[in-house]
C-alpha cells in the first residue's frame, strides 16, 4: 500500500519536473526569438532614426533662405513686402454693400480660389462673420 | 548485584571507549548537514533574489533597449527657430592594409577610376608602404562607397566615421566656426562650446535667426560688391536682452570645407577686429554729457573755429561756422562740439564712463574670435577729445552694438550673447545711463535719421534712428587717406526701440550713384535701410505711421539754433 502510494507520488513529481523542464524549454526559446525581434526591431529603429537625421540635414539645406527666397521670386513672384502693404485683419475695409447674397448652394470650390468673383463671395461672408461675434 | 556489577562497569568502559568516536561521528554530520543546509539556503536566497527581488532580465533588457535619441558625437546646433545650423553624419573613410593588398599597381588603377582626386601614383606609394593602415580618403560619400566596394579590391575596408555638417555652408560662418577632419572644434561656437557639443545630446539652440542672418548676409554682399569693399561686418542685437540675432563678417568662408579657408575669411570683423569707430562713438559722448548733467538738450557749444591742441587739429566734416545746440552737434556730426562736451566731463570720468559700458575690455560674446580693444596708456586732454569722436580708441563692432544698444534701451547694458537663454529667465543687465538720458538719445539719433547724415537709413515706418561713422583706417603709425572704415549704427523703432543694427564696410570707394562719397551716411546706411525693411516684418516689429502725433511725441526734439535759446527751428 504504502510503497504504491511512493511510487504514485513519484511518477506524479517526475511528470511535474518533467512539465516545468518542457514548458521552461518551450519559454526559452519563445523568450530568445522575441529577444532577436526585439534586436532586429532596434536594429531597424536605429537606421531609420540615421534616416531621418540624414533628411533633416537635407531638409534644412534645401529650406536655405537664399534658396526659397529665388524659388520665391521665380516661380510666386513673391518678392519682400514693403512697411505700407503690412496691415492688420482690424485695419482692412470690408466692404459696405455686398453685390449679391451669397450662394449658399454654390459647388465649394476646388483649392484656393483667387478670382475677383471668389473674393466677392469670400467678403460677405466675413462680413457677417464679424458682425456675429 | 556482583553479577551486574562487572556487566555494568563493562558497558560503561565500553562506553567510555565508544563514546568519542561516535561523537565525533555526530559531530562531523552534523557539520555537514549544516554546510549543506546553508548552501541551499545560499541557493534558495539567490532564488528569491532573482525571481522576487530583481523583477528579472528581461524588462531591463526590454527598456534599455528602446533608444529614444540618435546619439552622435557631437550635438547639432540649431538657430533660435530650431533650423538646423550644424550636425553630425555618420560617413565612411576608406583605409587599406598594404599587407593584404594582392596587386597595388592594380588597384591603385582601378581606384584612382573611382576616386580620380586622389591620384594613381599617389595611391600606388600608399598601398606599397610597409605599414598595416594607410587612410586612403576620409568621408566617402556613399556614391563612392559603393563604386569602391564594386572593385572588390582586397585589402580595402572602411571605418564608420562622422563629420560635421553644415548645410547653410558660408551664412552663419564667423558664428558657427568650423571643425577639422577629426571634429574638434577649431572656431566660433564650435570651439568655445567644443567639449559641451561633445557631451549634450540635444541641439545648443543660439540666439541666431538664420533668416536675419541670410538678409544681412546678402545686404553687405551686394554693398561690398557695390563699392568695391575690401571687407564689410554686420550685427543685429536684440536690445531688451543681449541676444545676437545676426552676425556676418565678409568675406567669409564655407565651415564645409574647413582646407580651404584663407586667413583673410577666417578673420572675424565683427568680433575679431578692432577698429577705431568714428563718429557712432559720438553718441557715448552726449550720452555721458547729458547723464552727468554738464549739458543739457537745449545748452550748447561755439563750433566756429578749429580746435588746436599741440599738433592735432580738430576740425568739422560738415562744418557750420558757429555756435550748435546739443542736438545740432550730434546732428551735424561736429567734432569741435563732441570735443569740448568730452573735455566738459573730463578724461577721468569719460574713461570710467567708457569702461563702465564695456569698451575697454573685450566682448564678452562666447565664441573664440574676440579682440581686445586698443586703449591708450595715458589718458590725456587730447585723448579725452579725440576719443570723443572715435578717434585714438579702437574696439570691435560687436563692443559699439552692445555699447549702443544700452544707450537706447532705456539704460541698461546687457552683454552680448549667442546662446539663447533655455531656462525662460530674463538676462540680468548693468544700468549704466538713466532713462531720461536714453531717451534724449533716442530722439536725437531719429534726428540723425531724419534730418542729418542718416538720411539714407530711413526704412519708412520703422522709425529708425541711427549715427553715422567715417573713420579713416590706421596703417602702421599713421593714418591712411582714402582708406576708409564707413560704418552706421541704428535701432529700431525709436519710439520703443527692439534692435540695433549696425553696418560697416571695410576701405569702400564711392561710385557714381554716391557722387563719389564713401561714407558712412552714403555706403552703410543703406545696408542698414533695406537690412531693417526686410527683417521688421519677420521679427514681429509693426510699421507705423511716422507722422502720427503720438509717435511724434516719443521721438520729436526741440532744436535750438541760437545761443540765447530764443529762437528755435520747427521742432523736428
Amino acid at each position: 500500500m504504502i510503497r504504491r502510494a511512493t511510487v504514485m507520488v513519484t511518477v506524479v513529481w517526475m511528470l511535474l519536473a518533467m512539465a516545468a523542464g518542457g514548458a521552461m524549454f518551450m519559454l526559452k526559446y519563445r523568450v530568445q526569438a522575441l529577444e532577436e525581434r526585439l534586436a532586429a526591431v532596434n536594429h531597424d529603429i536605429v537606421r531609420n532614426m540615421e534616416a531621418v537625421h540624414v533628411l533633416k540635414a537635407e531638409w534644412s539645406f534645401l529650406n536655405q533662405p537664399a534658396r526659397l527666397e529665388e524659388l520665391g521670386r521665380r516661380y510666386l513672384k513673391l518678392d519682400a513686402p514693403a512697411a505700407g502693404r503690412i496691415v492688420t485683419i482690424s485695419e482692412i475695409p470690408f466692404r459696405t454693400a455686398p453685390a449679391a447674397a451669397p450662394q449658399k448652394d454654390a459647388p465649394a470650390p476646388r483649392g484656393m480660389d483667387t478670382s475677383p468673383q471668389a473674393a466677392d463671395q469670400v467678403t460677405p461672408r466675413l462680413a457677417t462673420y464679424r458682425t456675429a461675434q | 548485584m556482583i553479577g551486574r556489577h562487572p556487566l555494568h562497569t563493562a558497558r560503561k568502559r565500553q562506553q567510555r571507549e565508544t563514546s568519542p568516536a561516535l561523537e565525533i561521528g555526530r559531530n562531523r554530520l552534523l557539520f555537514t548537514g549544516a554546510m549543506l543546509a546553508a548552501a541551499f539556503a545560499v541557493v534558495a536566497l539567490r532564488l528569491v533574489d532573482v525571481t522576487v527581488l530583481k523583477g528579472g532580465d528581461e524588462p531591463a533588457i526590454a527598456r534599455s533597449a528602446a533608444p529614444t535619441e540618435l546619439r552622435t558625437g557631437r550635438a547639432d546646433i540649431v538657430d533660435r527657430n530650431g533650423v538646423l545650423l550644424a550636425t553630425s553624419l555618420k560617413t565612411a573613410s576608406l583605409y587599406a592594409d598594404p599587407a593584404i593588398v594582392l596587386d597595388p599597381k592594380e588597384a591603385a588603377a582601378k581606384l584612382s577610376r573611382v576616386l580620380p582626386q586622389l591620384g594613381e601614383a599617389a595611391i600606388a606609394a600608399k598601398l606599397k608602404s610597409d605599414r598595416r593602415f594607410v587612410w586612403l580618403q576620409r568621408h566617402l560619400t556613399p556614391r563612392q562607397q559603393y563604386a569602391v566596394n564594386r572593385l572588390g579590391v582586397p585589402g580595402l575596408n572602411f571605418q564608420t566615421e562622422e563629420r560635421r555638417v553644415y548645410p547653410g555652408g558660408p551664412l552663419a560662418a564667423h558664428v558657427l566656426g568650423h571643425t577639422d577632419i577629426d571634429n574638434r572644434g577649431l572656431a566660433g561656437v564650435e570651439r568655445q562650446f567644443d567639449e559641451e557639443l561633445r557631451a549634450r545630446e540635444k541641439p545648443l539652440r543660439l540666439t541666431v535667426d538664420l533668416r536675419v542672418q541670410h538678409i544681412l548676409h546678402e545686404q553687405l554682399e551686394r554693398a561690398m560688391r557695390a563699392f568695391h569693399a575690401i571687407g564689410a561686418a554686420g550685427v543685429v542685437m536684440d536690445v531688451t536682452n543681449g541676444e545676437i540675432v545676426g552676425m556676418v563678417s565678409l568675406p567669409d568662408f564655407d565651415p564645409n570645407l574647413p582646407t580651404a579657408i584663407d586667413a583673410d575669411s577666417r578673420f572675424n570683423r565683427a568680433t575679431l577686429g578692432v577698429y577705431e569707430m568714428g563718429s557712432t562713438f559720438k553718441i557715448f559722448t552726449t550720452a555721458m554729457a547729458l547723464d552727468a548733467g554738464v549739458v543739457s538738450m537745449s545748452g550748447g557749444y561755439d563750433a566756429t573755429d578749429p580746435i588746436r591742441v599741440a599738433r592735432f587739429v580738430i576740425r568739422d566734416y560738415h562744418a557750420k561756422r558757429r555756435w550748435l545746440s546739443v542736438p545740432e552737434i550730434f546732428m551735424y556730426s561736429s567734432n569741435i562740439g563732441t570735443a569740448k562736451m568730452a573735455l566738459d566731463v573730463g578724461p577721468a570720468e569719460q574713461r570710467a564712463f567708457l569702461s563702465r559700458i564695456g569698451m575697454l575690455r573685450g566682448s564678452p560674446i562666447e565664441i573664440a574670435e574676440v579682440g581686445q580693444p586698443l586703449v591708450p596708456n595715458r589718458w590725456r586732454e587730447i585723448n579725452a577729445m579725440t576719443i570723443s569722436f572715435g578717434h585714438g580708441l579702437a574696439i570691435s563692432p560687436m563692443q559699439l552694438v552692445a555699447g549702443v544698444g544700452a544707450m537706447v534701451n532705456g539704460g541698461v547694458l546687457y552683454p552680448p550673447t549667442l546662446i539663447r537663454n533655455e531656462s525662460g529667465s530674463a538676462r540680468a543687465g548693468k544700468r549704466v545711463i538713466s532713462a531720461r538720458t536714453s531717451d534724449q538719445i533716442r530722439r536725437l539719433m531719429r534726428l540723425v535719421v531724419e534730418h542729418g547724415t542718416g538720411n539714407k537709413a530711413d526704412a519708412q515706418g520703422y522709425l529708425v534712428g541711427g549715427k553715422t561713422g567715417t573713420a579713416e583706417k590706421v596703417m602702421g603709425r599713421r593714418y591712411k587717406a582714402k582708406a576708409l572704415m564707413s560704418s552706421f549704427i541704428a535701432a529700431f523703432p525709436m519710439n520703443a526701440p527692439r534692435y540695433v543694427v549696425f553696418a560697416m564696410l571695410d576701405e569702400p570707394s564711392g561710385n557714381k550713384e554716391t557722387f563719389g562719397y564713401a561714407t558712412g551716411g552714403w555706403v552703410a546706411a543703406p545696408v542698414v535701410r533695406e537690412t531693417i525693411a526686410r527683417i521688421a516684418p519677420l521679427l514681429g516689429v509693426r510699421p507705423v505711421d511716422e507722422q502720427a502725433p503720438e509717435i511724434r511725441r516719443h521721438v520729436a526734439v526741440d532744436v535750438v539754433t541760437e545761443k540765447s535759446g530764443k529762437r528755435r527751428l520747427a521742432s523736428f
